[in-house]
């Protein structure tokens, strides 16, 4: 097997295949990679078309221990998967250059299987998994390729022998797919993809979530296998934040927050359940809808009901949870917890804090009334919108009374710290809010510009409620998903040009499909017992070992008929057909015809058993040693021989012995 | 070691496969017949798909699974395209000629396929050694030739034949062993010696004799020509005549026999002497002259033409063996 040349369409494939495989790695590798297998490439393209030869060995050698220390330069000694692609990379590129025999082929085109996976690493898109595919059918024929004798050149053939093997491979693919266990990972690995994720971030301070709004990146999406709860209570929540600096609002001490207990929630309304695909964010936490009862395990919730993960999320990840939207939450504070929810700086932003105490007064006190009015007055006199100016220090104070103008976040910010003023504990929340519901795979799809932020106010008696002070100033932003009410609101919100309505259609539908792909390929797993309960009407050992091998043995069988299926040879003459099917009429002891005769030899022989037919047969024994070597045959004696032939076949009964 | 034990217990599979089967001048490949396992390369390849299986795992990517799930269908796949390619081809014999020791044997086979089914890169071997040959059966038929060398006289039995392809992947290796009714004569070598004046046919004999008998009116008859006869011996002139070959039979001056005789070589070794013989046989025979054959108890009555040198070449080969049946 060593020992056997391999053809020159072999080498073809072969580059075609490297070239292939290495070029979605080209936009991350170090320079120098593409650079090498490139020039390898064309080095073997000059080999093979017999310009130059094959490289000395001082030179291949020189080659390896230049590329090993450019490795080692570029990668310094970090074990990640980046790592191990390049030095596979640089291997192929190399061993290009020294293909001879089969043997040095097969490592080749393994390894190109192997560098082909590890592509999606690093982009798992629809578009890499065709293209992947395409790979997977080139280097097919490659291995076809080197089998063949080292002469033969046929490139179609190869072709269809890759498809043919791969046809079959499909639906055994997605029957071990479906049902395939996903295990745990032997050891953690990540992949470092190095880019600055936008998304919310553990703080608040004015202008941290308008700049969000300029973002169309996706969020998360999630479906509801019940209801699907309206707009307005849509509110996801990632974190809380109860601790302000003056002009900034964070999450409190982890002393703090540890010390926190945590809060009681007693339901109102039926719990909802829904799944999460959320997008890598780089950030340790997640989105739940307000408010969380139950999130599935190896997810924590902090005390006050927000979902935390043990490492930043690198990864697209999945999970299920639910919520109930009437609740009545922690009816009582303690002491120290009251004095967290109402911690403000001990100075600054004045003008609010009288405002705090003007309200307080002419309210008798009473904190909804307080609410209610102070809503009522960003209802009658403030704007909402991206571009509200610099604020200075005391960011609320100028906020309140000299701009009176913001986004989101000024008004959570300065409802919290007025209340907090006014003696009621408050807290920030932020999250997103709204969603855009895709009707062709049924599911809300949240992206950036959703981002939001809202008040959660205690009340005596109620608990913590909700306020979102948006709602009283721009209340079709809550009703609407921001998408809409942005594009509505186009000459207030500069965000681009208006969507029109097909070019929306078209982009829903390519999501939606992305989303199915989402779902059903790069996230299976966590749904995979309750399907295949669904499909197999039971998750018993028997059941998926069934429902594994009748599909495969299905598969099999038919590859089997198919390759051993009989395909007889066409004879394309009417007349040799004919003249087979008489021969094969009569196979009686005597008559069958011997290797050594020829046609008329053999009919001459036979003639004497049918007196009848006997004339005919002789003529048509004449007729085939005329029309085979003598001089001037023509196509009448064929026409003739033909008709012999048919009449012989309709009047010679079938198989009868004479 | 380990590579002994495998090749003993290959050996010992071959006997068995070739036991169960009746040496037949035509064996068809069927699936009692055809064995098929992965190759070195079919290992390496479910290697690479045990590491990208590991990869999928560590990342928790699907898209990886899906792949390795893929290139595993692809694999067994392979197993039935491989069978395909041996399946339903019949082997047949159409020729084992003859040989001196020391040369190699050819063995002459043909294939045929019942269908339109390509065949490519089988490999055809004989048990008993011998260069393997690789052929592409891409028409109806095809005809092959198999050498196994023969280091000694008398019959020679290649053995059975292997017919194995790792067509079209490479992955796996589907083998049969077919027992082929073949054998062939080795005959002796023959060493060249000049012939002893014992044995030189007298001057005026043989070839040069017979132009000058030509002129001699000591001449038979005519006897029909038969395949064999020297053309000297054609009467031109009647066949001129439109009466057909007829050669010319000089009954008058009939040669005293050569005789060659294997107790005559004195005491040299019995391979030796029969080496010298079955020289002179070739000798004889090529400048066609009458002889016979004594081996021990075995007497070839003196005659010429080919066949009489067929038999005098056999008996040679054969002479003191067992298997001389």
């Amino acid at each position: 097997m060593k020992g056997q040349q391999i053809s020159r369409t072999a080498v073809v494939w072969q580059l075609l295949a490297v070239a292939l495989v290495v070029l979605p790695h080209l936009q991350w590798l170090p320079l120098w990679v593409p650079v090498l297998v490139v020039a390898s490439l064309g080095a073997r393209l000059m080999i093979h078309r017999g310009r130059w030869s094959f490289p000395h060995w001082s030179v291949k050698t020189a080659l390896v221990v230049a590329s090993s220390g450019g490795l080692i330069l570029s990668f310094n000694h970090q074990a990640g998967p980046e790592t191990m692609v390049a030095l596979l990379v640089v291997a192929l590129a190399l061993k290009l250059l020294e293909i001879y025999h089969r043997r040095d082929a097969l490592i080749v085109l393994f390894v190109t299987l192997f560098v082909a996976a590890t592509a999606f690493l690093f982009n798992e898109s629809v578009w890499m998994a065709g293209y992947i595919l395409l790979v997977v059918i080139l280097t097919l024929a490659a291995l076809n390729s080197i089998q063949q004798a080292s002469d033969a050149n046929r490139y179609r053939d190869n072709l269809k022998t890759a498809l043919h093997m791969l046809l079959p491979a499909i639906p055994f693919m997605l029957v071990l797919f479906f049902l395939f266990p996903r295990l745990e990972p032997f050891w953690s690995v990540t992949i470092d993809t190095a880019t600055a994720k936008t998304g919310l971030s553990d703080e608040l301070s004015p202008g941290d979530i308008s700049e969000l709004s300029q973002s169309s990146e996706l969020a998360f999406r999630a479906t509801f296998s019940g209801e699907v709860p309206p707009p307005d209570q849509r509110y996801w929540r990632a974190l809380v934040l109860s601790h302000f600096d003056g002009r900034r609002w964070s999450r409190p001490e982890p002393a703090v927050r540890h010390s926190l207990r945590a809060e009681k929630l007693t339901p109102l309304s039926p719990e909802q359940p829904y799944d999460v695909i959320m997008e890598a964010s780089g950030r340790p936490w997640l989105v739940a809808l307000d408010q969380p009862v139950a999130v599935e395990p190896g997810l924590r919730m902090s005390a006050v009901r927000t979902l935390h993960l043990d490492a930043p999320l690198e990864r697209r990840r999945q999970y299920q949870a639910s919520a109930v939207t009437r609740y009545r939450l922690q009816p009582l504070l303690t002491s120290a917890e009251r004095q967290h929810y109402l911690q403000l700086p001990a100075s600054g932003n004045p003008q609010s804090r009288a405002l705090a105490q003007r309200l307080l007064a002419a309210n008798n006190g009473d904190p909804q009334a307080v609410i209610r009015q102070l809503l009522a007055q960003f209802n009658r006199e403030f704007i909402y919108t991206l571009a509200p100016g610099r604020l200075g220090s005391d960011s609320v104070d100028r906020f309140l009374f000299d701009s009176q103008q913001g986004y989101c976040e000024h008004f959570t910010s300065a409802t919290a710290f007025v209340l907090r003023s006014a003696d009621i504990p408050a807290r920030v929340v932020t999250g997103y809010q709204g969603g855009e519901w895709n009707p062709y795979e049924r599911y809300l799809q949240v992206r950036q510009y959703d981002a939001h932020a809202w008040v959660e106010v205690w009340l005596d008696g109620e608990g913590w409620q909700r306020l979102d002070p948006t709602s009283a100033v721009a209340p079709e932003r809550i009703r609407t998903s921001a998408g809409e009410f942005f594009n509505a609101n186009n000459e207030r919100f500069s965000r681009g040009g208006l969507e029109l309505e097909w070019l929306r259609d078209m982009r829903q539908r390519y999501d939606a499909f992305n989303y199915a792909w989402q779902r059903w390929v790069l996230n299976y797993q966590g749904q995979q017992s309750d399907l295949l309960k669904d499909w197999l009407g039971g998750s018993e050992q028997w059941r998926l070992i069934l429902a594994w091998l009748l599909p495969t043995a299905a598969v099999f069988g038919g590859v089997a008929w198919w390759q051993l299926r009989p395909r007889r040879v066409r004879i394309k003459d009417p007349l040799e057909r004919a003249l087979l099917r008489l021969q094969q009429r009569l196979t009686g002891e005597n008559c069958r015809r011997q290797p050594a005769e020829s046609l008329s030899m053999w009919l001459q022989r036979i003639a004497g058993y049918w007196p009848e037919q006997q004339s005919q047969m002789l003529r048509l024994a004449w007729l085939d040693d005329q029309q085979r070597y003598a001089a001037g045959a023509d196509q009448t004696m064929r026409t003739e021989m033909l008709q012999l032939c048919r009449q012989l076949l309709r009047e010679l009964p079938g198989r009868r012995i004479p | 070691m380990v590579s002994e034990w495998r090749h003993a217990l290959r050996a010992r599979m071959r006997r068995w496969v070739l036991s169960r089967q009746r040496p037949a001048r035509s064996h068809r490949l069927t699936q009692n017949r055809i064995f098929i396992l992965p190759t070195r390369a079919g290992s390496a390849f479910l290697l690479v798909l045990l590491l990208m299986l590991v990869m999928a795992i560590n990342y928790e990517n699907n898209l990886i699974y899906a792949l390795t799930f893929l290139l595993l269908g692809i694999f067994m796949v392979a197993i039935f395209h491989t069978y395909s390619n041996l399946a339903g081809i019949e082997v047949r014999v159409l020729d084992a000629a003859p040989c001196f020791a020391t040369e190699s044997a050819g063995f002459e086979l043909e294939l045929c396929r019942h269908s339109t089914r390509r065949f490519e890169q089988l490999t055809f071997t004989l048990e008993r050694q011998g260069e393997p040959c690789v052929v592409d059966l891409l028409q109806p038929r095809q005809a092959l030739r198999l050498y196994c060398p023969a280091p000694r006289r008398g019959w020679l039995n290649p053995g059975g034949v292997k017919v194995e392809t790792t067509y079209p992947l490479g992955l796996f290796r589907a083998w049969a062993w077919l027992n082929l009714d073949m054998k062939t004569l080795v005959y002796p070598l023959p060493l060249e010696a000049p012939l002893p004046a014992s044995l030189q046919p007298a001057a005026g004999h043989g070839r040069d004799a017979i132009t000058q008998r030509n002129g001699d009116d000591d001449f038979a008859g005519l006897e029909r020509f038969q395949p064999g006869m020297s053309p000297r011996q054609v009467d031109w002139k009647s066949y001129a005549r439109g009466r057909g070959l007829h050669a010319k039979h000089f009954a008058g001056h009939q040669d005293p026999d050569l005789w060659l005789d294997l107790d005559a070589l004195g005491s040299e070794a019995l391979e030796k002497r029969l080496s010298r013989l079955t020289a002179w046989v070739l000798e004889l025979s090529a400048r066609d002259v009458r002889f016979g054959l004594r081996l021990g108890q075995f007497v070839l009555t003196p005659a010429r033409g080919e066949g009489h040198r067929v038999r005098a070449l056999s008996a040679l080969a054969l002479y003191g063996l067992e298997d001389a049946s």
